[in-house]
């Protein structure tokens, strides 16, 4: 796997993963906080509710102590006269009963015998004792007693005063508020919240009171909140979440006597969590996506001028120092990199300099002290002639020319003439050339031969080399070294001439007992006055040139009984063709 | 002191030294020939040195070259004037001989004119220096002459002063001055102050006047 992959690759997984654990730790303290507001939220309804029972139970007393402070109260009591009471009552009760929520309204004699019960006047005589304690309470202590508590009716938020007579209670009298279904219902107007009121019943429990249909109530959850805990559910009902409550609600004693439910729409927090969650994701996603392109940036901004630079590192082995070294402007480890490597260039650059600077010197400096040297032995013998000719011409000049004088100068000016000979002699012995080594020849198998040595040379420039060859040319009598020396001149000068993707082209051609080859040129053609002196020994154009070759050349191929045709072209090139006798 | 001139070649090759002496023979000039710059200097002492003569010296020799040899004499005060010659002289070798008080730079192969003209103008200035050189001598020996007063006098004459600052100056008397001045000019032979200030100058005798 490439680098910048790895590198693109392990960002994103590191981002991914700090994503899905933010994500999560954030939407589960959401979730918290979400089921803390609800829970609060119920809690609150739960005050509510037993605010409500609170301030029924007051209203209550308020009306019981007030009936029971009426002197015509006492009497009837103390008469035990029902009809009386009733008669008193009746209207009152029906007002109360329809405005203020009274449900019952009962008097009762001491200890706990119902006298009337003006919201069932029918029903009268018997004994509460057993089960309404409150009743019980009032009439053995003489106090007012309030509170939540069960009776034939149902349960009610009761308040009882005692009916005392010269410190003697004798009985006493009862405002019952309702708290069933009425209750629940004035809860549901005021609190938007449902609400439903279980009691004991047996080994199960009864529903007295509901606003919902859709409360759940499961009798393990309600023996629980019976026992004495809150419990908070959670759960759908009509396709809208729901989060409900169950607790006990007490007596006047302080014992549970029912369970209340609340259940609220949880929707707008539902909502919430579920729109966090979605940003969540949302946000997720984007930075993740984000940071995949970031990383793909970085690890490419890393990778590529690496990849550049071993591209570079690679055709710098390979000898090619054109090659541009990248990234060396940056401030990085990567530029750092980058200028180590252009010093190593430069380096390379500069070794191959001093190497074509050393050559050029080796092979000029040779030349050049060889000419020295030769000038200067010739100097010494040249010199010596003169001063004896001049010499002896001024002796001559002279009035007395003194005969033994004049021979002893002309014997020592031929003897310096013998050195320079002897000079010139040892100069020609270092460069003697082969004896000629004459053969018969096919001139177009010389050429082709040629060719073939030439062009490694041609290769570098991108100069092309076309032959076009006479099918037939006759045999010639040549030394096939000193003619191929005259071909490798001519192609060398034409390929110095040549620019770089010009060509050049060779022809043989046979007619009139001659062989001749051609080569032609695309170059610019002669300057002024060259023409004319380019046989010429030690005549040049080029800068490193000794100009013997061509002179050379035209020895060569006079000595084999040719000749020389030089051509300007028309468009600017130059023919130059030798022509060799063939034999007969 | 119109001795005949001798012309000091100095060359490695010996075919050169031949050479150059049959051509100065042929327009009468006397050579000496020496071998290298070693062997002149080892004779330069026995050398008259009244003889007027050029020194022709080639540059390019084996041991100590033509150059050296010419800073040498010419720390020396050799008086005879120098014409170096060279078989394959250039530019920067000629700037440095010439520089270094050479009288001409020869390249060979010479004009025979060129070298004889070069020459005859060294031989003449040789001449001239010699005279200079003899007058001076001369200056020098009658200068030997004076008295230490007579000396003071002369200088204080020279600076231009009067007998009698050139009294209050030595805290002599006027007339004593007088005297002094008088024999001061005979022994020098000057007939004026003009002349005895030339002389002076000539011979590059230092002359302070107090």
């Amino acid at each position: 796997m490439p680098l910048y992959a790895r590198l693109t690759f392990w960002f994103v997984i590191l981002l991914a993963s700090s994503i899905a654990v933010l994500v999560s730790i954030m939407l589960d303290g959401m979730a918290d906080t979400v089921s803390h507001a609800e829970e609060r939220e119920l809690r609150g309804y739960l005050g509510a509710v037993e605010a409500m029972a609170g301030l029924r139970t007051n209203t209550a007393l308020a009306l019981a102590e007030m009936v029971a402070a009426m002197p015509d109260v006492r009497m009837d009591i103390a008469a035990a006269d029902r009809e009386r009471l009733l008669m008193s009552f009746s209207e009152p009760f029906a007002k109360l009963n329809g405005d203020a929520g009274v449900q019952q309204f009962q008097f009762h004699l001491a200890p706990a015998i119902s006298l009337l019960r003006l919201h069932q006047p029918a029903l009268f005589g018997d004994d509460l004792s057993s089960f309404r304690q409150m009743v019980v309470e009032t009439n053995l202590r003489g106090t007012t007693v309030q509170g939540l508590e069960n009776g034939v009716a149902g349960l009610g938020a009761r308040a009882i005063a005692p009916i005392r007579q010269d410190g003697r209670v004798l009985g006493s009298v009862e405002f019952g508020m309702d708290f069933g279904q009425a209750f629940a219902e004035q809860f549901k107007a005021r609190f938007a919240a449902d609400i439903a009121i279980h009691l004991p019943d047996g080994d199960g429990f009864r529903t007295v009171a509901t606003t919902s249909r859709f409360l759940l109530s499961d009798p393990l959850v309600t023996r629980a909140a019976f026992s004495g805990e809150t419990v908070l559910r959670r759960y759908h009902a009509n396709g809208r979440p729901v989060a409900a409550l169950q607790a006990a609600i007490n007596d006047y004693s302080g014992k549970p006597v029912a369970v209340v439910e609340i259940a609220m729409d949880a929707g707008d927090y539902a909502a919430q969590y579920a729109q966090a969650r979605w940003r969540a994701l949302v946000v997720g996603i984007c930075v993740l996506l984000g940071g995949m392109i970031i990383a793909w940036f970085v690890s490419r901004t890393i990778s590529r001028p690496l990849a550049a630079m071993t591209e570079a590192m690679h055709r710098l082995a390979e000898g090619d120092l054109d090659v541009d070294v990248p990234a060396a402007e940056r401030e990085d480890e990567i530029g750092r990199m980058a200028r180590a490597m252009f010093v190593f260039k430069q380096n390379r650059l500069e070794i191959e300099r001093q190497k074509a600077v050393r050559d050029q010197f080796s092979r000029l400096g040779i030349l050049g002290e060889m000419a020295s040297n030769i000038a200067h032995e010739l100097n010494q013998p040249l010199a010596s002639i003169l001063n004896y000719a001049r010499g002896m011409v001024r002796l001559l000049d002279g009035e007395a020319a003194d005969p033994a004088m004049l021979r002893t100068g002309a014997l020592a000016a031929a003897e310096q003439a013998e050195r320079a000979a002897a000079i010139i002699h040892r100069i020609r012995g270092f460069v003697r050339r082969r004896t000629p080594h004459r053969i018969r020849l096919n001139i177009n198998d010389l050429v082709e031969e040629s060719v073939l040595l030439f062009e490694a040379s041609t290769v570098r420039s991108k100069v092309a080399i076309h032959t076009a060859l006479a099918p037939r040319v006759p045999l010639v009598l040549a030394d096939k070294v000193e003619i191929q020396q005259v071909l490798l001149n001519l192609l060398q000068n034409a390929l110095d001439a040549t620019p770089d993707g010009g060509d050049i082209r060779l022809s043989t051609e046979a007619d009139e007992g001659r062989a001749t080859v051609s080569v032609s040129d695309s170059g610019t053609g002669f300057a002024p006055g060259v023409e004319d002196r380019m046989f010429d020994p030690f005549f040049t154009t080029k800068s490193e040139g000794l100009g013997l070759g061509l002179s050379i050349c035209r020895t060569i191929v006079e000595s084999h009984g040719g000749g020389f045709t030089v051509q300007s072209k028309a468009d600017g090139g130059v023919t130059i063709g030798f022509t060799l006798p063939v034999l007969s | 002191m119109d001795e005949k001139p001798l012309v000091l070649v100095i060359d490695d090759d010996d075919a050169m030294r031949g050479s150059v002496a049959f051509f100065m023979a042929s327009v009468g000039l006397d050579t000496r020939l020496f071998k290298s710059a070693e062997e002149f200097l080892l004779v330069l002492d026995d050398l008259s040195k009244e003889r007027p003569g050029c020194l022709l010296l080639d540059v390019r020799m084996p041991g100590m070259s033509g150059l050296e040899l010419q800073r040498h004499l010419n720390e020396m005060s050799f008086v005879l004037p120098v014409l170096m010659v060279s078989g394959h002289g250039d530019i920067p070798m000629a700037v440095a001989a010439l520089k270094g008080g050479a009288e001409d730079f020869i390249e060979k192969p010479y004009r025979d004119q060129h070298l004889l003209d070069a020459v005859n103008l060294a031989i003449r200035k040789s001449r001239e220096r010699l005279a200079e050189g003899s007058e001076r001598s001369v200056v020098r020996e009658r200068f030997q002459r004076l008295t230490r007063r007579e000396r003071e006098v002369l200088a204080g004459v020279l600076a231009g002063k009067q007998n009698k600052m050139i009294a209050l100056d030595l805290d002599l008397s006027v007339k004593t001055v007088e005297v002094h001045r008088h024999t001061g000019m005979e022994k020098m032979a000057a007939g004026s102050v003009a002349e005895l200030s030339r002389m002076i100058l000539l011979a590059d005798i230092p002359m302070s006047s107090s």
